[in-house]
């Protein structure tokens, strides 16, 4: 008993120390706490409406619309001079405007980008081993959020989730979460939301294995991982 | 339809993205495409390569030692085809098409036991993923060992299951899996692996009277095979690819190294682990495998991953498929077992999601996406959206038609042609109409162009053995040392020498950044021809000297 404590408090807590070491602090509680953020604001939204709560889904739609100046000019949707002009580039190299025209458009540039996010967002390295071996640069810091045995730990508890008692809130929250941060331009450290139900699912997962040798060696490597991070 | 019309026509479709401007798409020839088009064109005109040695067992060139059954197999074409970017892609073409029987046959076995109507739709499903899939689409077409030694892997297998019934082609098997070993660096640890694990599974039957006297044929052939291979197996040629490991610190620390921190941070176990582990999972990672896809220019098309995103949600339900169902039979152990080894030689090397070494897995993770194809097909009752799923699929299909010819056809050529060392085969068109009594320097300082001139000049091997000497034949697998200026008649490759090489009335070759044109100004240099890039940037300038 006292041992799986252990594996599941090194399991969560390397998410939260990570993010606080490499943030100031009125950003790491603005981070956890995302009350405010309009950045977030369509994940309430997103995640009462999958609870199939219409009132609290009509609150943060109305709350999403105060903000939503704010949340959309964080948002893949906003011009991007830059693609557009890449894409009027390639599109000349083609011998007819169709192929050019279904290859490189404007709706392109919007799924790409939220291709990318998702892709990220659902991309394991990023939380076992801090995106590596493809980090992504200038834009995400990259974090070594869960120990690096927890992928086993998690991945055999998304297998079973079935069995989980509150499989319905751990997968509302997940997809609300994924959804409304890949339409962001930047996702990192708002991806904090993704915490508490990856958490749920590592200690699912934890419940669910019995190995006392894989729990040593797991032990092991996250205290020392852990102590990469602080130090 | 009928089934064996059904898989022609995939066949068909496997041939035309492979075989379309085969040899003119990518552009340009890449050093390593040159060079084993070259040690073959010298093994056939001279019985050695150009370093004089007599059929070597992995080949030197830039002290990278190629594995030999690729330049072998390029031998024989050489005199049909000529020495061109055509004939050295060819094997690869050809080996490309002919694991597709291989591998519709392979699954049907795999399937045996419950074969029915389903299976072979799973067989024709995953064959024809196979044959719009860009990662064995660009192996395909290019000068790439991994997909031939893919191809005596695969056939391995399926000669080995059919022989659990026919006995006597497990000697055949054990040549194909002998074969396999020396095709590809990869394939040194994905073929003993997946024979021992056979071995292990089947060790009944094949240690049953039926079956040891030919298992004993076949492991005396293979050891026979591989032979030549073991002799060189220790020397630091044949070791050349081993310090790219993970393993081996001195080039490059791993991830998460932390400088002055206590040493028990930066310990090898705790941080190799944690490597091998990121880059093991990296092969099964959706990001890497439908959006990034390799790093790498040569090991890739611009804007197309390894798989389609399409393909992303039957990926992730054909995962679970896998686990859960257990109606797959065999299927269902080779997947899983392929999934779990094919990525170790790959995640043992630093390079990030690398197709190349990683090519195996295309096999497994097209049979979990068809699985799950499939099953999301089954699902569907109504006639109507039966219709409707089908038009879906094919429109996703003509799409992804689509999408290979803008990649690989259009994008590639005109982003990738640098990459691809565009250029060459004009020079020495250039070169060939220039006075012939005038020496010529052509710049090394970033690359080996030697290897392309004698490949399209196809210099005569012999002459070349007689001006070049890098190494004595006794010390070709262990002397590692390079002689870097290189000579083809006339011609010699070495950097150009500003002071020297203006009082001499000669040509000048080289890129952008050897020859700016300042100095061509400066020195009053003649501009004979500037070659460009598919994308119009400045490939080569070839000059000429005027010391008066």
């Amino acid at each position: 008993m006292q041992l799986k404590r252990l594996v599941i408090f090194l399991g969560i807590i390397f998410w939260p120390v990570s993010l606080f070491i490499n943030n100031t602090s009125p950003n790491f509680i603005n981070y956890i706490l995302p009350i405010f953020e309009p950045k977030v604001a369509l994940f309430p939204l997103i995640f009462f409406a999958l609870r199939k709560n219409i009132k609290l889904s009509l609150i943060f739609l109305f709350i999403s619309l105060i903000n939503f100046n704010r949340f959309w000019g964080q948002t893949i949707f906003k011009p991007d001079y830059e693609a557009q002009q890449s894409v009027i580039r390639q599109t000349l190299l083609y011998p007819n405007t169709f192929t050019a025209r279904l290859f490189h458009n404007k709706a392109r540039i919007y799924i790409d980008k939220f291709n990318n996010n998702i892709f990220a967002l659902t991309d394991p390295n990023n939380y076992f081993f801090k995106f590596h071996p493809n980090e992504i640069i200038i834009d995400n810091q990259n974090l070594k959020k869960f120990p690096s045995f927890a992928l086993f730990v998690v991945i055999y508890g998304l297998f079973t989730l079935q069995r989980a008692k509150h499989k319905n809130l751990i997968l509302s929250w997940l997809f609300g979460a994924i959804l409304s941060l890949s339409v962001l331009t930047s996702f990192d450290r708002n991806d904090f939301i993704l915490w508490p139900p990856l958490c749920l699912i590592f200690v699912h997962g934890a419940n669910q294995i019995k190995n006392k040798l894989f729990w040593t060696i797991f032990i092991i490597f996250s205290i020392f991982e852990l102590w990469q991070i602080i130090i | 339809m009928n089934k064996k019309l059904l898989f022609i026509l995939i066949l068909i479709i496997a041939m035309v993205t492979r075989f379309y401007m085969l040899g003119k798409a990518p552009a340009g020839l890449y050093l390593d495409e040159a060079g084993q088009g070259y040690s073959a064109f010298s093994i056939l005109q001279t019985g050695k390569d150009e370093f004089e040695k007599a059929f070597p067992m992995v080949f030197r060139s830039f002290t990278d030692f190629k594995t030999p059954v690729y330049i072998y197999l390029i031998v024989p074409l050489i005199p049909v085809f000529g020495l061109n970017a055509f004939t050295v892609r060819l094997p690869s073409f050809i080996f490309s098409i002919l694991t597709f029987p291989v591998f519709y046959l392979l699954i049907l076995e795999l399937l045996k036991k419950n074969l029915n109507t389903k299976y072979y739709l799973l067989s024709t499903i995953a064959s024809l993923l196979l044959a719009i899939s860009p990662w064995h689409i660009l192996f395909g077409r290019t000068n790439f060992e991994c997909n031939v030694a893919l191809f005596f892997l695969l056939s391995g297998v399926l000669t080995f299951y059919i022989s659990l019934t026919k006995p006597k082609l497990l000697i055949l098997s054990a040549i194909l899996f002998a074969v396999a070993i020396p095709a590809y660096h990869a394939q040194r640890v994905i073929t003993p692996l997946f024979v021992i694990i056979l071995f292990l599974r089947f060790r009944k039957i094949l240690l049953s009277k039926s079956h040891i006297k030919y298992l004993i044929i076949g492991a005396i052939l293979g050891f026979l095979i591989l032979l030549p291979t073991f002799k060189v197996a220790t020397t630091p040629g044949f070791l050349a690819r081993a310090s790219l490991n993970i393993f081996s610190w001195e080039k490059q620390k791993p991830a998460g190294f932390i400088e002055n921190a206590p040493q028990i941070l930066n310990s090898p176990v705790l941080l190799s682990t944690v490597e091998f582990l990121s880059l093991y999972s990296s092969y099964f990672s959706p990001r890497n495998m439908f959006i990034l896809g390799d790093y790498g220019p040569r090991s890739s098309f611009p804007y197309l991953s390894t798989f389609f995103v399409w393909q992303f949600p039957f990926y992730i339900y054909g995962l679970y498929l896998l686990i859960k169902r257990k109606d797959l039979g065999e299927l269902k152990f080779f997947t899983i077992a392929f999934l779990l080894i094919a990525p170790i030689p790959a995640a043992v090397t630093r390079d990030p999601y690398t197709t190349i070494r990683a090519l195996q897995m295309v096999i497994p993770q097209i049979i979990v996406i068809s699985i799950g194809l499939l099953s999301v097909w089954e699902k569907i009752k109504s006639l109507n959206l039966r219709r409707f799923t089908l038009l879906l699929f094919y429109l996703l299909l003509f799409y992804s038609l689509l999408k290979l010819y803008s990649s690989v056809i259009i994008l590639n050529e005109y982003f990738r042609g640098k990459d691809w060392n565009y250029g060459w085969q004009e020079a020495v068109q250039v070169l060939q109409n220039t006075n012939q009594s005038l020496p010529v320097i052509v710049d090394n300082s970033r690359d080996e162009p030697y290897i392309q001139l004698a490949f399209f000049l196809k210099y005569d091997p012999e002459k070349y053995q007689r001006e070049n000497f890098e190494v004595p034949v006794e010390q070709y697998y262990i002397n590692m040392n390079r002689e870097k200026e290189k000579h083809l008649g006339r011609i010699i490759t070495r950097p150009i020498n500003w002071e020297k090489d203006l009082l001499i009335e000669q040509y000048l070759v080289g890129d952008e950044l050897a020859i700016s044109l300042q100095q061509i100004k400066e020195h009053n240099l003649e501009l004979i021809e500037e070659i460009n890039y598919p994308d119009g940037s400045v490939a080569l300038r070839i000059l000429k000297t005027n010391p008066n």
